[in-house]
């Protein structure tokens, strides 16, 4: 059917109102005309926002934080998503969704395709996930993608393949979810997808936005949105961004206000929405004032953003401009309420009026039926089915049920045929309703049951052009009338009562009346516009086509008459017959003059059948004379007579008038009394002989008893037609069922097309995509220069590479023939044996052969295996490995010598891997620290050495070196080294990055420097010791000079004294550095102390034990022998020159705690004279050996010599042992 | 020595702990010198611990390094338990000793100069004069 055409003929009533659409009709309660209709429809208002009405205050708001756009495409949709996006800023701030129709068992690549063309992030939908800003989000195949509180919601599709509509149904959702920041585009496609879609979205107050058809390959989706009138702008894919980035930043999608007048109140414009209001008055006759002004001043808002306006001055201008813009807004203004018993009070009564005493009166087996004119998607069809069908039950009568529905617009009709509708309509009826009639199928939407589905037949019709329904015992016609013109109104209520059986009922909408069609309708309730079909007759207009060209002779009927037709008129009356002008079925078009003699109306409904009206005895002489006039064109007289009356008093006479053609031909029948006698016609019975009287009589009996037959064969002919008449309207209504199969079909057949394009889209992106492949392959296996040879099961080549050339003798030609065949330039006899082995037993082979080129080859024969895992050959390939072969003798060279520099190098070594395993450790390790190859290698290092390198800092140094790529330098650690005892290390590791398979490498290096710590602390020491020596020297020095000074009665006394303990001090140390501060003996301590006098013939030492005395006892006991000698040579033995003294020494008792005797005695020298008071130097003698040595001094002045006496205990005095002196521990020097 | 006017140690009775004789008698004299009374002097730390117990002394000075491998860190720890200042003499200067107590402590150096001496013990050992003394 041809939509346009049919949208085109109801434009032809509108009066001018050309946005009016059959969608449109539903919303009829909302139009202003609705307003006008007085008190009852006040009430209207405020029904709107009850729950039950899906009304607009649930539909409207403000929507999310940021604009989502929903962009539904099909067939071609691609490139244009594609430009759309390319021109699209990333920056936009607005989320995209792309809906497209998708095989379901296909896997798209859509997402992939166009996330190469924009800078913008584009995702595949997962259920679950949030529309973000800036992001682009493509549906997945075989889901129905629903959006709820900006959250993408993946659904399995409820409607069978072909029957969905995802674009809608998304579109749907978003308008629900985001309101005014809702934003619809459709693009490029096949079918109507999307156009339903965007009903709800306009409703709610968001954009709508079509491809201009011209841009778009397949323009059907585009074409059908436009046409449905809600798109509020049609544009090239390119000049879309700039569209909705400028209406994004309107006030309307960024700061929605509620009230236009609350705002303009605080702001200095003193235009008001009133004046917006009374524009749209004056321009398109529409008084919107009793809107709510919040949902008209949202629209008006809407419309500001679409003009990106943001001043309400500036928009009345443009409003008062542009007359488009004006019929736009009135559009929008408009809104689509549609529900399932809308309006309750009227249905209850038109089920106690009506469908109760219907059902009371039909019997079992009869049939009910009601047409539903302009049922749009289909709600009050099955509202009246509904009630149909309870009082059917209630009743308990087995009536049959047929409720046509009929649309002009096919979208609605697929959408009533679907009967799947969203919860917030069905969740309006009572629960009892919702279990028998509807099945719940997800959250958001219920299916009517088969069985009040089956009730229900919807079939595209136009009211006013194609021909309606007939036999009906309900007209529901709500909401149409107000629509249209008072003529179109009267043609439709006329179809109504040729649609309607014998008191058959009309139910109109609140608004409407049957007007001045009062005769045929009698009122059965005014209140709720219930009115009833009467008369049996069928209304004289039934024709259903030209519609326009019959108003043009009613209206000339009504024109002035002329004075020349008065004449003419009035001339006829006195002097022409009484005549009728008829038509070929004898049905009268005209009366003239006074019929009444001859004419008269029967009992019975009025009727116009001339044969009908005609005065018995007339009727015979009537027919025969028009059908004469019929058959032969000409005029024709006969007589007759009224019964009753004498014979031949009347003349009826016919005359043809000719009309337009032989069609229109007319008869006008006159009728005149004749005088008797008068023969200027003649006379159909006059003078008849009276044998022929009874002759003709006789033939009349038989006639009138043939007549008898004729009538009843008539009578059951009609019988018959009447029968075939009712098989033939079950026949239309099963054609009518196919056709809405064959439509079903048809849409399946548009989706697969769909989707076929669709695919085959992606298939050419494909392709190209594989061409480029092939290239880069082809490109590859030339820049790899390795020969390769494939070949089939037979060993016949394949392919080859053009390397190969160098190692066979082929030619191009040669594909298909067998490689045995040819000769082969290289070394290797097992070729074909390799190849058959890696065909039948999947056998992969690898070696290096030589060429006779001399270069080295390394040859490798695969299984061919496609993609589906067959084995169809084998590969063979040849790779030039010369210089591998040569770089491998260098990095082995190298290998052995870098292995030779290990071995070589006396500091340990450790070769790690990745996780810190010995790799392998070089000799010095294992000679360190006693462990074989085998009890290192593959070990961790921190299981070495009994874990002694399992402490942390190390750890952690160790564990960081091959992620940070550090290095650890002279990490010290002390090592329990067996044999060796404790040691000192210095670890020093670097990591190596193994350019092979192997990994990281560690290469850990330790070296013991514990005897070079040692000897830097043992100099450290000395360097220490050598200051506290010299110093406490000088002490000692200072002491001696103190003391001697204070001694010394003159300064040549102090000199003398002075140099001589200065001399000793000085041999004491000489006698301490001799022994290298290790001890001195005794013995050479006396030798030492007295070799300055040179009297070494006069002082005798005895044989004593050797004693190693301490440098602290070499230097008390030089000191003391100092003083001694001293003496002796001043006052003593060594005065004289016969003087000479002995020296001796013991140790007392051998063992523990042992004490030193040590004997000086002096001879043969001057008598010894006791001192009268003791002298500096007995004093010094007995206290420093006290003081330093714990020991004892006695001075004995005997007569015959001094003798001295020491004894210090051996502990004070001997070197310890064991002790190694300095060097062997940590104790400072004893002085 | 009374030659000496002023000497603001006067009195002051100063442990001496000294193992090299000649050290010790010199230590001595000088200490007396700056009118300290000379507690020992004592050549180990044996000693000198015994003679912190047993006299009543107002400080001390320590050499050091006992010989033998001996420090006077007992008597230091012995001092410190009497709260009792104390001045180490040491030959090592400036170099770290062993034990943290007599690280710490004043030094004088070995050899010793007499204004050294006196104004490291001065610093260490005078007290604030009670009212009572002149």
């Amino acid at each position: 059917m041809d939509y346009e055409a049919s949208f085109g003929a109801l434009y032809s009533y509108l009066d001018g109102e050309k946005w009016v659409t059959n969608d449109d009709k539903r919303n009829g309660r909302n139009s202003p005309k609705a307003r006008k209709a007085g008190s009852e429809v006040g009430p209207e208002i405020d029904r709107q926002v009850t729950p039950q009405s899906h009304g607009i205050e649930a539909a409207e708001g403000v929507g999310g934080a940021f604009p989502i756009v929903g962009i539904g495409m099909s067939a071609g949709g691609l490139e244009v998503a594609t430009a759309f996006l390319n021109a699209m800023p990333a920056d936009s701030g607005m989320g995209f969704v792309i809906v497209q129709h998708l095989d379901p068992t296909r896997e798209s690549m859509l997402a992939e395709l166009l996330g190469r063309e924009t800078s913008m992030p584009v995702v595949r939908v997962e259920d679950g996930m949030r529309v973000e800003p800036n992001r682009v989000h493509v549906i997945v195949p075989a889901k129905t993608l629903l959006i709820r509180d900006g959250v993408l919601h993946l659904v399995d599709p409820d409607a069978p393949r072909g029957h969905r509509h995802p674009i809608d149904k998304f579109f749907s959702a978003l308008a629900e979810d985001q309101k005014a920041k809702a934003i619809a585009i459709v693009l490029s496609g096949a079918g109507s997808n999307g156009t339903a879609g965007l009903a709800d979205i306009k409703q709610a107050g968001g954009m709508c936005i079509a491809q201009d058809p011209e841009t778009a390959r397949f323009d059907s989706m585009p074409r059908h949105a436009i046409a449905s009138n809600l798109v509020d702008m049609v544009l090239a894919p390119g000049a879309m961004p700039e569209a909705l980035m400028r209406y994004a930043r309107h006030s309307y999608v960024l700061a929605p206000r509620p009230e236009i007048e609350a705002e303009d109140a605080a702001t200095k414009s003193a235009t008001g929405l009133d004046d917006v209001l009374a524009l749209l008055n004056a321009r398109a006759g529409h008084d919107f004032s009793q809107y709510k002004h919040n949902t008209l001043s949202r629209r008006v808002h809407r419309r500001m953003g679409l003009a990106h306006l943001e001043d309400l001055d500036q928009y009345l201008d443009l409003l008062a401009r542009e007359p488009d813009e004006a019929a736009a807004l009135v559009q929008d203004l408009l809104i689509h309420v549609t529900a399932f018993f809308r309006d309750a009070e009227a249905w209850e009564a038109l089920d106690q009026e009506v469908i109760t005493p219907l059902v009371e009166s039909a019997q079992t087996g009869q049939s009910i039926r009601v047409w539903v004119p302009a049922c749009s998607t289909g709600e009050e069809v099955y509202t009246i089915a509904m009630i149909l069908i309870e009082r059917c039950e209630a009743a308990n009568k087995n009536i049959a049920i047929k409720v046509f529905g009929t649309d002009t617009a096919e979208h609605h009709l697929s959408e009533a045929r679907k009967a799947t509708f969203p919860g917030s309509m069905i969740e309006s009826l009572t629960g009892a309703r919702i279990e028998r009639f509807f099945d719940k199928i997800d959250d958001n939407y219920y299916r009517v049951k088969p069985a009040l589905r089956e009730k229900v037949i919807f079939a595209p019709q136009n009211v006013l052009k194609d021909p309606p329904y007939s036999r009906m015992d309900l007209v529901s016609c709500r909401n149409l009338l107000i629509y249209l013109i008072p003529v179109a109104q009267e043609k439709v209520l006329s179809l109504a009562h040729f649609a309607l059986r014998e008191g058959g009922y009309l139910f109109l909408g609140n608004a409407e009346t049957v007007s001045n069609r009062d005769h045929l309708f009698e009122c059965v309730s005014k209140r709720w516009r219930i009115y009833r079909r009467v008369g049996s007759g069928r209304s004289p207009m039934l024709e259903f086509s030209q519609w326009p060209i019959r108003e043009e002779p009613a209206r000339a009927a009504d024109a002035k008459p002329r004075l020349a037709d008065i004449a003419m008129k009035s001339l006829a009356e006195r002097f022409a017959p009484a005549s009728v002008l008829i038509d070929k079925s004898y049905r009268v078009l005209h009366f003239h003059g006074s019929t009444d003699d001859y004419l008269t109306q029967p009992a019975g409904p009025p009727t116009f059948d001339l044969l009908a009206l005609a005065r018995e005895g007339l009727r015979m002489t009537v027919r025969n004379v028009v059908r004469k006039v019929i058959d032969t064109s000409e005029a024709a007289t006969l007589r007759s007579a009224l019964k009753g009356e004498a014979k031949n008093g009347i003349v009826v006479t016919a005359s043809p008038i000719r009309g337009a053609s032989d069609a229109n031909l007319m008869v006008l029948v006159s009728f005149a009394r004749s005088e008797p006698g008068s023969n200027d016609v003649p006379d159909q019975l006059a003078a008849p002989v009276p044998t022929e009287v009874r002759d003709i009589e006789e033939e009349l009996v038989s006639a009138r008893e043939e007549m008898r037959n004729t009538v009843e064969r008539h009578e059951s002919t009609n019988e018959e037609l009447t029968a075939a008449n009712e098989e033939v309207t079950s026949i239309n209504e099963e054609l009518q069922a196919t056709n809405e199969e064959l439509e079903s079909s048809k849409e399946e057949l548009q989706s697969l097309n769909e989707e076929l394009n669709t695919i085959n889209g992606q298939l050419g992106r494909k392709i190209s995509e594989l061409a480029d492949v092939t290239d880069d392959l082809r490109n590859l296996l030339k820049g790899s220069d390795v020969a390769t040879i494939v070949l089939d099961t037979d060993l016949r080549i394949k392919w080859f590479s053009p390397p190969i050339l160098t190692l066979f003798h082929l030619i191009e030609s040669d594909v298909g023939r067998p490689v045995g065949n040819f000769t082969q330039k290289f070394i290797f006899a097992k070729l074909l044996e390799k190849a058959r082995a890696a065909i039948e037993d999947l056998a992969t082979f690898e070696d290096e052969v030589l060429a006779d080129d001399g270069r080295c080859l390394l040859l490798r024969v695969r299984p061919y295996r496609t993609q589906d895992d067959r084995i169809a050959g084998a590969v063979v390939t040849f790779v030039d490995v010369s210089d591998l072969k040569a770089k491998q003798t260098e990095i082995s060279d190298a290998r052995s010598f870098a292995e030779a520099i290990v071995e070589t190098v006396r500091h340990p070594l450790l070769a790690l891997d990745g996780d810190l395993r010995v790799r392998s450790a070089n000799s010095a390790f294992h000679a360190t620290f006693g462990l074989g190859p085998d009890e290192v290698v593959g070990r961790l290092i921190y299981e070495l050495v009994d874990g002694q390198w399992n402490v942390p800092p190390l750890r952690t140094l160790l564990e960081q070196l091959i992620p940070e790529h550090r290095q650890i330098n002279d990490f010290e650690i002390a090592l329990d080294v067996p044999r060796r005892g404790s040691r000192k290390m210095l670890i020093n590791a670097r990591c190596i990055t193994d350019s092979q398979d192997a990994g990281e490498l560690v290469l850990l290096a330790m070296e013991d420097i514990t005897e070079r710590r040692e000897a830097t602390r043992h100099q450290e020491l000395l360097m220490g010791e050598l200051s506290h020596r010299v110093k406490n020297t000088l002490a000692v020095v200072q002491s001696i000079a103190a003391q001697t000074l204070r001694h010394s009665s003159s300064l040549e006394m102090f000199d003398d004294a002075f140099k001589g303990r200065l001399q000793a001090l000085a041999r004491a140390n000489d006698a301490i550095l001799d022994g290298n501060w290790k001890g001195v003996t005794l013995r050479h301590t006396i030798q030492r102390s007295l070799s300055p006098f040179g009297l070494d013939a006069r002082i005798s030492l005895a044989e004593g034990p050797e004693i190693d005395l301490r440098p602290q006892a070499c230097l008390a006991i030089t000191m003391i022998l100092h003083e001694l000698t001293t003496n002796a040579v001043k006052y003593g033995a060594l005065s004289v020159q016969s003087g000479s003294i002995d020296i001796a020494w013991r140790i007392d008792p051998a063992g523990r705690d042992q004490t030193i005797y040590m004997e000086w005695s002096e001879r043969d020298g001057p008598v010894v004279v006791p001192p009268t008071r003791q002298g500096q130097g007995t004093r010094f003698i007995e206290r420093s050996i006290a003081y330093e040595l714990g020991g004892m001094a006695k001075v004995d002045f005997d007569p015959a010599g001094l003798r001295a006496t020491l004894s210090f205990p051996s502990a004070s005095s001997i070197m310890p042992k064991t002790s190694l002196g300095i060097t062997g521990g940590s104790a400072p020097s004893d002085i | 020595m009374t030659y000496r006017k002023s000497l603001p140690l006067s009195g002051l009775r100063i442990l001496v702990v000294e193992d090299e004789y000649m050290v010790a008698q010199l230590l001595t004299l000088m200490l007396e010198d700056l009118g300290c009374v000379v507690i020992g002097p004592f050549p180990d730390a044996e000693s000198g611990v015994a003679g912190v117990r047993n006299n009543i002394i107002d400080g001390a000075v320590l050499d050091a390094n006992l010989g033998g491998g001996m420090t006077s860190a007992p008597v230091a720890a012995a001092l410190q338990a009497a709260s009792l200042p104390f001045v180490v003499a040491t030959g090592y200067g400036s170099l770290t000793l062993s034990d943290e107590a007599l690280d710490r402590a004043p030094r004088v150096t070995k050899p010793f100069i007499e204004a050294k001496l006196e104004a490291t013990a001065m610093a260490a050992f005078r007290r604030p004069i009670p009212a009572v003394e002149e």
